[in-house]
């Protein structure tokens, strides 16, 4: 039967977050609490559809996971480490990188066509530039070895994968059509870099869920804040 | 029920299963469904003289004949119950598929490395399934559909490129199966549950195609897959009834 992955307590100590980081991740966490409260009654929480609105807490989580992944992987595309992987694992992180911008930009145009906030332009950080991340904070080896790139990708992906699966139950059928499209795509993605990381790609016959509250603590220590401003905090957007 | 109402019930599934047309008309981006085949050169599997030939192009011959006997009364999929259903038929093919593998390379030893490793794991994961949805469905007091014959080109079980090649083929219908019917799963249970098996059978696309060298991701998000476009795939993997005939015999 189903099981959730048991995935390895995050840890933000010795990360040194800063005070923002914080506030995010307990806005993730206030979000993902509600979240988690809620699931247990998912079939009521449907009917109350209009009283109790999750799509946009849910969707905004979403688009904000899609934007650390299309940020990671297209930097990860000018690291050292890339460069020191094989063609075909190179080939993969590219169009993992692209992939992830289309996730981006599709649930940006969903957000936008919801009415849940004005997409704004996407200025893509697929760029030679060695400037450090603006908003979202990679480990410092993150980009420095193969695999530490591998594993960083790996914990990402894993957790984004499956914080959609989490929320399966919580969005109306519209946004559980996009995001079941999108989610069967990231598991491609795991599979292959667990592949080519040489771990095991598909451990379980079930894939595993995360609660957003989980998922916006792991990815919490990459600078991520659920969704909580209403998507990405960058100055320029 | 009639040719004719298995043939409009699955017309009329599908004006359900589509929620929108594709924004965007282009090749990478259109359904599934309507994108050019990309199979492997030289690597689809020969037909076999004994199996009936399949005719994918033809809507009408994959919900009637043997594949609309086993999808036809599933067409319906008006309950949780039905969905699981439909589901258990493909688990069933993909079990059966890799299990098959898994035999003949016991005795023939025709898979190397990796893929002897990757046939284990997805025999594992369809059986797993399977089991799990017998479970669900009887727990929930209904009937699981009964498991077909089925058949499956010669090639698959001494060439390990016509494996990945139908391998590949069987997951990614898997994919877009799933996909096209949890907007219709009406329990947040059972909505979570197929999931967690829709997710496997991605990762599995992902892994096989990588494998075979193929794209390991067509498009950037998966397409849903017709009731139609499912029958007439599966159409000519189920035997004509007949225990151990033709290509189902080993």
């Amino acid at each position: 039967m189903p099981q959730d992955y048991q995935v390895p307590e995050g840890t933000t100590a010795g990360v040194g977050l800063s005070r923002r980081t914080l506030l995010g991740v307990g806005a993730a966490a206030g979000a993902g609490l509600l979240l988690a409260g809620h699931s247990a009654n998912a079939d009521i929480l449907r009917s109350l559809k209009g009283v109790i609105y999750l799509n946009p807490l849910i969707v905004n989580f979403a688009w904000e996971m899609e934007e650390l992944e299309s940020d990671f992987f297209a930097r990860a595309t000018s690291s050292r480490a890339y460069a020191n992987l094989p063609l075909r694992a190179r080939s993969t992180i590219n169009q993992i990188a692209m992939d992830d911008a289309e996730h981006f930009e599709t649930i940006g145009f969903l957000r936008e066509k919801l009415g849940y906030k004005r997409a704004n332009h996407f200025e893509s950080s697929n760029t030679s530039s060695s400037r450090l991340p603006r908003f979202f904070n990679y480990p410092s080896n993150a980009f420095k070895t193969p695999v530490s790139l591998l594993d960083t990708a790996i914990d990402i992906k894993q957790t984004c994968l499956q914080a959609y699966h989490g929320a399966v139950d919580l969005v109306d059928k519209d946004t559980l059509r996009l995001a079941a499209a999108i989610a069967g795509v990231e598991g491609r993605h795991l599979a292959i870099l667990l592949e080519v990381a040489g771990k095991d790609p598909v451990p379980s016959p079930f894939e595993g869920a995360l609660s957003s509250q989980k998922a916006g603590q792991i990815l919490g220590r990459y600078g991520f804040r659920g969704g909580a401003s209403g998507g990405s905090n960058n100055v320029n957007r | 029920m009639s040719i004719d109402n298995i043939a409009g019930l699955a017309s009329s599934l599908n004006g359900r299963l589509f929620a929108q047309a594709p924004a965007d008309n282009t090749v990478r981006n259109q359904p599934a469904d309507k994108r050019p085949a990309t199979t492997m050169p030289g690597t689809a599997p020969s037909p076999d003289p004994s199996m009936p030939p399949s005719s994918p192009a033809v809507p009408s011959a994959a919900t009637t004949g043997v594949a609309g006997a086993v999808f036809g009364s599933l067409a319906n999929l008006g309950s949780d119950l039905d969905i699981l259903n439909f589901a258990l038929t493909l688990e069933y093919l993909e079990a059966d598929f890799y299990n098959r593998v898994v035999e003949a390379n016991n005795a023939k030893q025709y898979l190397r490395g990796r893929l002897v490793d990757i046939a284990g794991t997805l025999a594992r994961d369809e059986t797993a399934h399977v089991d799990a949805i017998l479970k669900r469905i009887t727990d929930a007091g209904g009937t699981p559909v009964a498991k077909p014959m089925f058949q499956f080109p010669s090639e698959t079980f001494i060439s390990p490129i016509a494996f990945l090649s139908l391998a590949a083929q069987l997951e990614g219908t898997g994919v877009g199966a799933y996909l096209a019917a949890a907007p219709l799963v009406q329990k947040a249970d059972n909505l979570k549950f197929a999931a967690s098996i829709y997710g496997i059978e991605a990762r599995h696309t992902g892994l096989i195609r990588f494998v075979a060298g193929m794209p390991p991701v067509e498009t950037s998000t998966e397409s849903p897959l017709s009731v139609e476009t499912i029958a007439a795939r599966i159409q000519p993997l189920i035997a004509s009834g007949a225990p151990g005939g033709g290509m189902a015999a080993m």
